[in-house]
């Protein structure tokens, strides 16, 4: 019993709690719901989302965050285009478009690395930077913001839109990305590092690594990974836009809060953002199918969030009281036992509270 | 002297500020010319009016990205209330109230919910913009009646009236921030929320009244936007809350809280509106201007983190010069491992 109680209070057990209450109440409104094979092809609407707040996990666990990121998918996802456009190979279009995003990460980890200003203030400036540079790159390349790039070739557009072993292809690759993100932040001395950096800076910098080449390649991967979806984007709508990943920033980012890493960073795990994912985006799917329209939809998103961030930091207070009153019991309990033997009351000594 | 101007921020802006001014007016006489400079200012007036409600958030260590959508949504409260014929001066109450209240919103989720306010502001951005999408079915909401929109096109000394009535709330604000005690509540809430506490600053109570400013700032912000344009569509304000954090920012409210001035937001927004604007004057086309404002954002950063390394550098010399004669070599020692230590 007392093995389980602490697994109980962990948050993301709460919220794969949410996650079934969620799936259970919408199907009630609607019977669809329990239809897991309608439910696993309509992922893909939300699913994009996971892959990128994976790598924003990794970098705010360092104590930093990443705002740039929808303006690199968008960089990334034009870049594409008008390669593609321009020298009819869609190999190397996603190649430079990759590689953009590479070095637009490389970018954001430098100058922080550098200057040392805030994370967030330089990832605002570099957010106007790369969204600015994918207009302007659709500006060179001749095309209007609105229609984008499209006549992709028709196994591109596949990518995003076909299944591989009955799943739709963006499913699996946000498990393959889960999978990796996992075992990089716990089972490797990368994650680790990271980590430390952002549980305790000073520690790091005398534990003897290079924090600066740490964090440089986490926003580089971070960078990667924005692309990526910027790429899936495209191939999912079957047109490059430059401004396609600029309605990334809000959701990403409270998914990864409610998946319970914190903006102070050095707390948090994968395996919350990838059910915070799932809650997130049936939550979205649900409130569509109990047929209300895209503007209720965000209403109802927007307040949901912030109620259960609110739940999250009261959830952590009231359970650390719980475990306080558990303690001060059991010294209670053994100060009486004890009575007449003054020097032992030491032993029954509440017990450090672990956050 | 040199460190005197780099201690006021705002005044680097400025000088930047002047500077920009000089070399598009090189290239191009007529930016420089007073009718144009009217126009700058004109359409510089939402985005000062939204940075300086921005900079008590920040200076409270806290982030405001609500303020586009709190624009829309007491915009069309205000668009809708006058056409249905109410009078001005109960249209104003409503929209800054209403705008106030959608502050206060977020001030309690931050302050007593404890959400980061990234995540609060942003989740009540989504909300506050899905509202007023509800309210108007998607369409915008034209023809403002003649008699409020009349206030968009006077003008006094060749400005308009409504960037003197902006910079008079401006200053108020500014006013309040830097020479009332409740002013520096903000500060020491920013600066040291712990200690804030411990002297006695409610410091929960000063961070709602921050968002409440902010969101109040935003709803002057849609008074303006209704009486320029003559309409408000849901699409107004899109991007402005990061352009205003960027305004701030610029002219040296620091995101780690506590520092900053409204003056320095302003001259910030002046900035990056006349860096906009000097972009066709100079035949760049417009879509560059996103790249423009993010480049000034990076410089401005840039030369913040040197000038604030300088001082340190300077400060801790100082220190060590003073107390260097009464310790004498143990202290000159002291420099020089302090010195090694912060080149690193």
């Amino acid at each position: 019993m007392r093995k389980i109680l602490p697994w109980l209070a962990r948050w993301e057990v709460g919220l794969l709690v949410v996650l079934v209450l969620e799936i259970f109440i919408f199907g009630m409104v609607n019977p669809v719901f329990f239809d897991l094979q309608k439910l696993l092809l309509t992922m893909p609407d939300f699913i994009y989302l996971g892959i990128v707040a994976l790598p924003l996990g990794m970098i705010m666990m360092t104590g930093g965050i990443d705002l740039s990121f929808g303006s690199v998918a968008s960089l990334a996802a034009i870049t594409t285009g008008v390669v593609f456009a321009t020298s009819k190979s869609m190999v190397l279009g996603i190649l430079v478009g990759l590689l953009v995003g590479v070095v637009c990460g490389l970018v954001n980890g430098v100058l922080i690395v550098t200057t040392k200003a805030q994370p967030m203030v330089l990832t605002l400036g570099t957010l106007f930077l790369f969204a600015g540079l994918a207009l302007g790159v659709s500006g060179i390349g001749g095309v209007s913001a609105y229609e984008g790039i499209g006549n992709f070739p028709d196994w591109f557009n596949q990518i995003a839109y076909g299944t591989s072993l009955g799943l739709p292809n963006l499913l699996v690759a946000f498990v393959l990305a889960s999978i990796v993100f996992y075992l990089l932040m716990s089972k490797t001395s990368f994650g680790r590092q990271m980590r430390l950096i952002g549980a305790n800076a000073q520690t790091a910098r005398y534990a003897g690594f290079s924090v600066s080449r740490l964090l440089i390649t986490g926003y580089a991967v971070m960078g990667a990974m924005a692309a990526l979806v910027g790429v899936l984007l495209s191939s999912y709508f079957g047109s490059a836009r430059p401004d396609i990943g600029a309605t990334l920033l809000l959701p990403v980012l409270t998914l990864v809060v409610i998946g319970g890493v914190s903006m102070f960073g050095g707390e948090g795990n994968m395996i919350g953002i990838v059910i915070a994912t799932l809650v997130i985006g049936v939550l979205q799917q649900g409130v569509r199918y109990a047929g209300m329209n895209e503007n209720e939809v965000s209403v109802v998103t927007g307040s949901v969030l912030v109620g259960v961030s609110i739940l999250r930091w009261w959830s952590g207070r009231w359970s650390e009281l719980l475990r306080n009153r558990r303690n001060r019991r059991r010294e209670e309990r053994a100060t009486s036992a004890l009575a007449g033997e003054p020097q032992a009351v030491g032993a029954g000594q509440a017990e450090p509270i672990a956050r | 002297m040199i460190s005197r101007i780099a201690r006021h921020r705002e005044f680097v802006t400025l000088v930047g500020v002047v500077f920009l001014l000089i070399v598009v007016g090189l290239f191009n006489a007529s930016f420089v010319s007073p009718s144009n400079l009217a126009r700058v200012l004109n359409s510089a007036v939402i985005l000062f009016l939204l940075a300086a409600g921005e900079a008590p958030v920040i200076i409270t260590r806290n982030i405001d990205a609500s303020i586009g959508a709190i624009l829309v949504l007491s915009g069309v409260l205000g668009a809708l209330a006058l056409r249905h014929g109410v009078a001005i001066p109960l249209v104003i109450l409503i929209v800054a109230g209403s705008a106030a209240l959608m502050g206060v919103l977020n001030g309690v989720f931050v302050a007593y919910g404890h959400v980061p306010p990234i995540v609060a502001t942003l989740g009540t951005l989504a909300a506050f913009r899905g509202v007023s999408f509800l309210i108007t079915g998607g369409f915008s909401i034209e023809d403002i009646p003649q008699n409020y929109t009349r206030f968009g096109s006077a003008q006094v000394i060749g400005v308009p009236l409504l960037v003197w009535v902006g910079l008079a709330l401006a200053a108020l604000l500014g006013i309040l921030m830097a020479k009332t005690q409740f002013g520096r509540h903000f500060y020491a809430t920013g600066g040291n929320p712990v200690g804030a506490r411990l002297i006695g600053i409610p410091v929960n109570r000063m961070v709602v009244t921050a968002y409440a400013i902010s969101g109040l700032f935003a709803g002057l912000a849609a008074l303006v936007f209704m009486a320029q344009f003559g309409s408000v569509s849901n699409q107004a304000g899109v991007g402005m809350e990061l352009q205003a954090i960027a305004a701030a920012v610029v002219g040296g409210v620091s995101l780690s809280g506590g520092v900053g001035t409204i003056f320095g937001a302003i001259i910030g927004a002046f900035f990056i509106t006349s860096a906009r604007s000097s972009l066709s004057f100079m035949g760049i086309p417009g879509f560059w201007s996103d790249t423009a404002i993010g480049v000034i954002l990076l410089i401005a950063l840039f030369a913040d983190a040197k000038v604030r390394h300088a001082l340190d550098v300077r400060r801790l010399e100082q220190r060590y010069a003073s107390s260097g004669e009464a310790l004498s070599e143990v202290g000159s020692a002291d420099v020089a491992f302090d010195k090694e230590e912060h080149a690193r």
